[in-house]
């Protein structure tokens, strides 16, 4: 039987099933069409969509405001009444119009009729073109020829012909424009009028379509499969093939498609602001969002778009990409995919309920949460200090910058380094020792794939501890540094047995007994003697000067002590209890060598201490006879605050300090027994030249018993604190003998971000969270009861409800973001609780443990933010740096400028020197502000230079507010200013009267163009108090503005000029006033500059490396010429330039040389008055009182030449407070002898003189110039005979 | 005490040394008649320290002097002729009086500024006088010693010195001024005008001399007075009613003598008023 369809199959069967399953394939294509169509980030940008019409829609409201639609009703009746006139017009002048159009429909005519013949003429052309190409004979070819002239000639008559009509026509047509200019001019400036709303009403027709027509075609390129043919609605992709990504083990290009539903992102205004500002509208509404300017993710436009996303700024989204900074999934399209990360448990649980948000442990780089959005910054920004600081953005990432400057304040990397390099490639921040002996420091430098770590240890050296205090503070201190000062930076390592059972505890405490009496043993047993400096003999201190001397002298530019209040500094300790330690002279209780020498000479204890020497040299006081040692009045006045204490220590017992020494012993070599034996019998089995490692402690020389039970006892307690030294890793902050090479103890965090979470030892830690984690006297009894109170709290609608402070909030939400980590076995939670209670870790795991086994992280003295800034920090450490172009790699200035900000951190510049000026910023009345006026004895060349050399900032923030003075509304403009503060407003006034005054200090300008006020440098700006509105404080300088009050209550009599003058200087635009050579010079041995101050530059101990990066800062940062500077003053072609020029002039005769003639004015009558010059000492009349200028020869090395010339033009424009006058005014004749009197050259020459000082000096020597008596002036009377007139002065 | 030496130091000052010899802006002649008022009185009237709207009527007279209470040693000069200082046979050539504190006849107390802290509402208008002061120096010491100037007058400082001096003024509302004046300046070259008016006194310095200092107050109405060598002032055309007077003084404590002194200012007559100085407010 043949087959048939049905010989294998029921052909009915089949036709049921290719039915059905065609049927279930159109369905899942259907519903996959649906769910395509459902995706979310379309939604998205359908709200977008309507958001952007919204908006534009808006802007042409704007447009169309109320006095627009008047104006243009007006003109649409204008254009009606000229259409109507027009009409008229028509009428009256028929035939002008019918003219036109008979000769319009000549021209027409004329123009087909040539077109024809032109292409008649053509074919003719073509014709002869053949004859020739066939070479016809002559005479057909003549024919053709012919024949295209005549076609020729015809063209150009109707050419004529039509040029003829074209001309009347033109006549014709402005005769007829004539008639119709007014209307069509009309029309030209209505649409004119109308461009900027047809332009937007355009732009909304094309996103909104009103039309039916546009809106169908709209909804059609939404469809399924049409929608793949350039729909509005796309995926928007960001691709970066340079900044790749690792996934899984692939590393591959990077792609971001975050813009799809982020639509906004990188939107500014006009005028660079952002188009979408974030915020939390009230409504779900697009409308209500504009109406109220917020608008929700994923709708809002970046933060400081002047950083990020846009075009202009440093970080273009087009470049960057959003997962380079962000994490996260770059190609997820969804709030899921895209690995968002919530800041806290309750924004997971609000993200849940809105977009079925849940943490994706396969992710392994999720979102940052924005509590650590900084962290990534420091991928490409190695150095960080940037980050904090920049001219132009300010601080950028203040949180990731507070890690790192907590970092280094309590010196982490001391245990942990951070190699910010990898075969000398930066791959992240740097934070490591520098190398502690001069020959590893000699192997690095010789190293090309090594760089030195360049930091300090951070705590004092030991070195010579036991000149300078006794076992017994040593074992009290170490046990709680903060019981003896609150404020210390040094942690606790012993005594954290919060997680230890009570019998462990106890335990624990008698081990830590014999440690602590073991480490004092240690450093009192290897402390290196030093040759301690002492007060002459018959010296006697005088405390209460030694007070004066501790205010003024530069200490509390560092430290702060009670018994002189008012002072914050805490770059070194608070050293209010230093008397109650320090080891006090053996013949004298009321004396401390090792302090004085301390004081005198810090780095005779330390060679690498950042206390400086401060030059504490002896002098004679004013009366020039008494010897004045100030190191000695200082120690004197330390230790006259109370008697020295004694410390209570723990007693050490026997039995628990030899179960120590066998714990250690056992974990060398030895068995118990043998470990036992050595014990008991105090003898180690080898001689001490045989032994390596700390077991030397045990052994004795010869290798016999050590039978004295006290020396034995001794040495056990060396032994141990060996062992405790090397267990806890004391040197890692305190430079100590015999540990020099030792290796840093704890793990290495350079790429701790990204740590394998697998790897992190959380052991029991959530039980223990669960009942413990808070510190006694907390209002919960554990960490988890706390987190569940702020998740409740939270839920209830937080502090937008009043259930939180804010402060509360962050905290509380803080701790439940990390506990909820730490459930997650996340690497955040990990280190917060880390740094919170270190030792928890071993929670119920003592039990198992040996004692030298358990862990050994000391507890810091941090606050919960500040352990949120450091986890911020260190999940930043990637050691994953992008490709080279994204690395920030700072231009030479740039570079300068960020290692010098840091140096300006490590020495603690900023403690005595205002580096940046204070901002004052006040309402004004623009009326009232008075521009500077030159008077005539001004120099426009000085206001040159200062316009040239100096910024010159706009005042105006652009703000206008109202204020009610006296009794009248004013609207007043808001200016900035930097200012010094000069007078305080007095307070026994009424608030109405109170006024403050400030000193300008730079160039400020008050508006722009013609209506512009500019106020000079030097003038006094009185701001009523009312309408002072804010005072930001100088960036450094806090001792100086304390000095100054100081100084002006003791010694200048309330003159806060003469304060200052005495004052360490502040350092504005010092890049552009001192030439770096010689600041490096100055920064490495600095010399007395200045006269008139209490104190003195003091000498750090500073790498050259270091002086040099800091001379450049300064010009770096002023936008001076640096690295080296030319000194054109010195050069001879000038020289000789200038020698020609005023002998030209006439202001040098008779062969005078210009130099000579300069050294002349410099020796003159004015500038000895209060310097010391060409070998003429300054005379003094009272030392109290005279003000005496730096000496002169340091001009030349010192200053630059432009600085030097505007400040002999007019000190006040670069030092308000100066004493300094105006010595060459411009009015005035003076010297006219000297280049006639000329006051400009008179400056030139001066500036000149102190430039070739040197040389002037050898070559001509002494010099001293009178000038001729000045003919009697008879403008005024002489003094005793005043006129009488001046008697209106006083009725 | 030494005797003689203070006999030497009064003569000198009733010679010309005083403030209140100078004929310039702080010269006020004396038309004091001794009243033994009680100033104390005067100020409880107004201890509330309101000002009183003035009251309409012919403006007053307001005189009195002020008198140092209690003993006071005259100062030594600050520079004794021929002393070894800074261009001394200029500054040394005579003896450079001591001007913090002038006491004249019946201890009447010299350069003291009495002025009303604000300007009355109803009060005459400030002229400022077109032809400018002459602030003069001599022998390293600046003349006059104490100067009230209506604001917006120019001042012009001369030097009757063969060497330089220097000029430095310390106002708190004014841009001040540092600058060199020239030996023998009679013309004056170094010109300045104050255009707002001060609260109170400021020290006018010469950083090349370190003694030399003198007292500006620029105001802006024309109540004023810096009493005289006898401690004398009078204060014309006060609109009559009550007002509230400074007296201020250099080496008071503080530098007030009265911060607020209370005045009733009698229609058309001259209210006097003597204004006690205690010697314990001195801080010399």
């Amino acid at each position: 039987m043949p087959a048939t369809d049905n010989y294998r199959w029921n052909q009915k069967t089949l036709n049921g099933v290719f039915a059905a399953s065609s049927l279930i394939l159109l369905l899942s294509v259907i519903v996959m069409m649906r769910a395509d169509q459902a995706d979310e980030w379309k939604g998205y940008q359908r709200t977008n969509f309507k958001l952007d019409a919204t908006v534009r829609k808006a802007d042409l409201a704007k447009i169309e405001s109320p006095e627009f639609r008047e104006q243009r009703a007006e003109m649409d009746a204008q254009v009606k009444a000229a259409e109507e006139k027009l009409a008229q017009i028509k009428i009256d002048q028929a035939p002008i119009f019918k003219e036109q159009d008979t000769l319009q429909r000549s021209v027409d005519a004329l123009e087909i009729n040539l077109k024809f013949k032109n292409s008649i003429r053509d074919q003719a052309r073509a014709q002869y073109d053949l004859a020739v190409r066939d070479a016809l004979a002559a005479d057909l070819t003549q024919a053709r020829f012919d024949a295209f002239r005549s076609k020729q000639d015809e063209c150009d008559a109707t050419k004529v012909e039509l040029d003829a009509a074209k001309e009347l026509l033109a006549a014709k047509n402005s005769e007829v424009k004539a008639l119709t200019s007014e209307y069509d001019e009309l029309v030209a400036a209505r649409e004119k009028l109308n461009f900027d709303a047809e332009r937007v009403r355009a732009s909304v027709e094309n996103i909104a379509p009103t039309n039916l027509v546009s809106s169908w075609k709209r909804a059609m390129m939404e469809l399924p499969i049409i929608d793949g043919f350039n729909s509005h609605l796309r995926i928007v992709q960001d691709w970066m093939p340079r900044l790749s990504q690792t996934l899984g083990m692939a590393e591959i290009a990077r792609f971001d498609r975050c813009r799809s539903c982020h639509q906004n992102i990188d939107k500014t205004t006009s005028s660079g602001g952002a188009a979408f500002p974030p915020g939390h509208p009230s409504t779900a509404s697009v409308e209500d969002w504009v109406k109220e300017n917020k608008f929700p993710q994923p709708f809002s436009t970046h933060p400081n778009t002047e950083l990020f996303c846009t075009a202009s700024s440093p970080h273009p989204v087009a470049k960057f990409g959003c997962t380079i900074c962000h994490d996260g999934q770059g190609s997820g399209t969804s709030f899921g995919n895209a690995e968002h990360s919530p800041n806290d448990p309750h924004l997971a649980h609000e993200w849940h309920d809105e977009y079925g948000y849940h943490p994706n442990h396969f992710w392994e780089y999720p979102m940052q949460p924005s509590r650590f959005a900084e962290s990534t910054c420091i991928k490409c920004h190695h150095s960080v200090t940037e980050l904090g600081i920049s001219p132009k953005f300010g601080a950028s990432a203040p949180k990731v910058v507070k890690g790192y400057e907590l970092i280094q304040k309590y010196g982490c990397y001391g245990c942990h380094e951070m190699h910010g390099f990898d075969g000398g490639v930066a791959i992240g921040p740097d934070m490591r020792l520098e190398p502690q002996t001069p020959e590893e420091a000699a192997r690095i430098a010789a190293d090309p794939t090594q760089v030195a770590g360049k930091m300090r240890k951070v705590g004092p050296s030991l070195r010579h501890v036991a000149a300078k205090t006794t076992d017994a503070f040593i074992q009290y201190w170490t046990e709680d540094p903060s019981r003896f000062r609150p404020s210390t930076k040094m942690p606790k390592f012993f005594g954290l047995a919060d997680h230890l059972s009570e019998a462990d505890a106890a335990h624990t405490a008698k081990f830590e007994a014999a440690e602590l009496a073991g480490v004092a043993a240690v450093l009192i047993g290897t402390s290196q003697p030093i040759e301690l400096l002492k007060p002459e003999k018959s010296y006697v201190a005088n405390a209460e000067r030694g007070k004066e001397l501790f205010s003024q002298r530069g200490c509390l530019a560092c430290h702060q002590h009670t018994a002189v209040p008012g002072n914050t500094a805490d770059f070194g300790p608070n050293i209010s209890d230093i008397h109650k330690k320090v080891l006090r002279n053996a013949d004298d209780d009321n004396f401390s060598d090792w302090l004085y020498t301390w004081i005198r000479e810090p780095e005779r204890h330390h060679k690498r201490t950042r206390m400086p020497n401060l030059y504490l040299d002896v002098y004679t006081d004013l009366d020039g006879t008494t010897l004045i040692d100030p190191a000695a009045d200082i120690t004197a006045f330390l230790l006259s605050q109370g008697k020295s204490e004694q410390f209570a220590v723990h007693a050490v017992e026997g039995e628990e300090l030899d179960n120590l020494v066998s714990l250690y012993l056992e974990k060398t070599r030895f068995s118990k027994s043998a470990a036992r034996g050595i014990i008991e019998s105090g003898s180690f089995p080898q001689k001490l030249a045989d032994v390596v490692g700390d077991e030397q402690a045990l052994a004795s020389e010869d290798g016999a018993a050590i039978t004295d039970p006290g020396v034995w006892r001794q040495k056990k307690l060396e032994y141990v604190g060996r062992k405790t030294i090397a267990r806890y890793g004391c040197y890692a902050c305190h430079d100590m003998p015999g540990y020099e090479l030792a290796r840093p103890i704890g793990v290495a965090l350079q790429d701790w971000g990204r740590k394998d979470t697998s790897k992190l030892g959380f052991e029991h830690i959530e039980e223990f969270l669960h009942h413990h984690g808070e510190p006694a006297g907390s209002a919960f009894k554990s960490t988890g009861e706390r987190v569940v109170a702020a998740n409740r709290k939270a839920e209830a609608g937080g502090a937008a409800a009043g259930v939180f402070t804010e402060e509360e909030e962050a905290s509380e939400m803080s701790a439940a973001f990390f506990y909820d980590s730490i459930q997650r076995h996340g690497r955040p939670g990990f280190a917060w609780q880390k740094l919170r209670a270190p030792r928890s870790y071993d929670f119920e795991k003592t039990e198992t443990k040996g004692y030298d086994e358990r862990l050994r992280m000391p507890k810091f003295p941090l606050k919960e933010d500040e352990i949120e800034a450091i986890a911020t920090f260190v999940l930043g450490m990637v050691a994953d740096p992008p490709a080279e172009e994204y690395v920030y790699t700072p231009n030479e200035r740039d570079k300068n400028r960020i290692e010098g900000e840091f140096l300006l951190a490590k020495y603690n510049c900023t403690g005595c020197h205002v580096i940046d000026l204070p901002k004052v910023t006040y309402a004004t009345d623009l009326e009232d502000v008075t521009a500077t006026a030159l008077s005539s004895a001004d120099h426009q060349n000085a206001l040159d230079i200062l316009l040239k050399t100096r910024p010159v900032t706009q005042a105006l923030t652009g703000e206008v507010r109202d204020f009610v003075i006296d009794d009248e509304k004013k609207s007043l403009h808001l200016a900035t200013i930097r200012a010094m503060v000069a007078v305080r407003p007095d307070l026994e006034e009424d608030i109405v009267d109170q006024e403050h005054g400030f000193d300008l200090w730079e160039t400020a300008e008050f508006g722009t163009g013609e209506s512009m006020k500019r106020l000079l440098p030097g003038e006094r700006i009185t701001i009523p108090a009312q309408q002072l509105l804010k005072y930001e404080h100088a960036r450094g300088g806090a001792f100086a503005e304390w000095l100054v009050e100081n100084l002006m209550e003791t010694r200048t009599g309330g003159n806060r000029s003469l304060a200052w003058q005495q004052s360490p200087p502040p350092l504005y635009q010092e890049g552009g006033k001192v030439q770096t050579s010689w600041l490096y010079q100055f920064l490495l041995e600095p010399g007395k500059i200045r006269h008139t101050t209490v104190l003195r530059m003091p000498r750090f101990n500073m790498s050259e490396h270091e002086a040099r990066v800091l001379a450049n800062y300064f010009a770096a940062a002023d936008g001076a010429e640096f690295p080296y500077q030319e000194n054109p003053a010195t050069d001879l072609d000038y020289l000789s330039m200038k020698q020609a020029e005023l002998a030209h002039a006439g202001m040098l005769v008779d062969g005078q040389s210009y130099l000579n003639e300069s050294w002349k004015l410099l020796n003159g009558q004015l500038c000895v008055k209060c310097h010391s010059l060409g070998g003429k000492k300054f005379k003094a009349s009272d030392p109290a009182k005279d003000i005496q200028g730096p000496n002169l020869n340091m001009a030349q090395n010192r200053l630059r030449a432009d600085w030097v010339k505007l400040w002999l033009y007019k000190p006040s424009w670069i030092t308000p407070y100066t004493s300094m006058p105006v010595n060459y005014k411009n009015n005035t004749n003076e010297m006219p002898d000297l280049f006639k009197g000329n006051a400009d050259a008179h400056v030139n020459a001066t500036r000149d003189a102190l430039m070739n000082y040197t040389r002037l000096l050898e070559e001509i020597g002494q010099t001293t110039y009178t000038p001729p008596a000045a003919p009697a002036a008879e403008a005024a009377p002489p003094a005793d005979a005043a006129k009488p007139d001046n008697a209106a002065g006083a009725e | 005490m030494n005797k003689p030496y203070f006999t030497a130091v009064l003569l000198s000052l009733a010679l010309g040394a005083g403030c209140g010899e100078y004929p310039g802006g702080a010269y006020v002649q004396p038309r004091v008649s001794f009243v033994a008022a009680d100033s104390s009185a005067a100020a409880a009237d107004g201890a509330a320290g309101e000002e009183a709207a003035a009251e309409s009527g012919t403006p007053g007279v307001f005189s009195g002097k002020v008198v140092l209470k209690g003993d006071q040693t005259a100062l030594a000069p600050l520079i004794t002729k021929g002393a070894d200082v800074k261009d001394k046979e200029v500054c040394a050539a005579v003896d450079v009086p001591d001007e913090r504190l002038v006491v004249g006849e019946g201890n009447g107390v010299a350069n003291v500024f009495v002025y009303l802290a604000k300007a009355p509402k109803n009060g005459k208008k400030l002229e400022v006088p077109a032809d400018p002061f002459f602030f003069d120096q001599k022998n390293c010491r600046f003349l006059p010693h104490c100067l009230i100037v209506p604001t917006g007058q120019t001042i012009k400082v001369l030097s009757d010195d063969s060497v330089a001096h220097n000029t430095h003024t310390y106002p708190n509302r004014n841009t001040g001024i540092s600058s060199v004046v020239s030996a023998g300046d009679r013309v004056g070259q170094v010109e300045f005008v104050y255009s707002k008016a001060e609260t109170a006194p400021f020290a006018v310095t010469c950083d090349f001399h370190g003694w030399m200092k003198a007292y500006h107050l620029p105001l802006d109405h024309p109540y004023y007075a810096v009493t005289d060598a006898n401690g004398g002032f009078s204060i014309p055309e006060l609109p009559a009613g009550k007002h509230t007077f400074v007296v201020w003084h250099e080496a008071a404590d503080g530098n007030y003598v009265e911060r607020k002194l209370v005045v009733e200012i009698q229609s058309g007559g001259t209210t006097e008023l003597q204004i006690d100085y205690p010697v314990e407010k001195l801080k010399l």
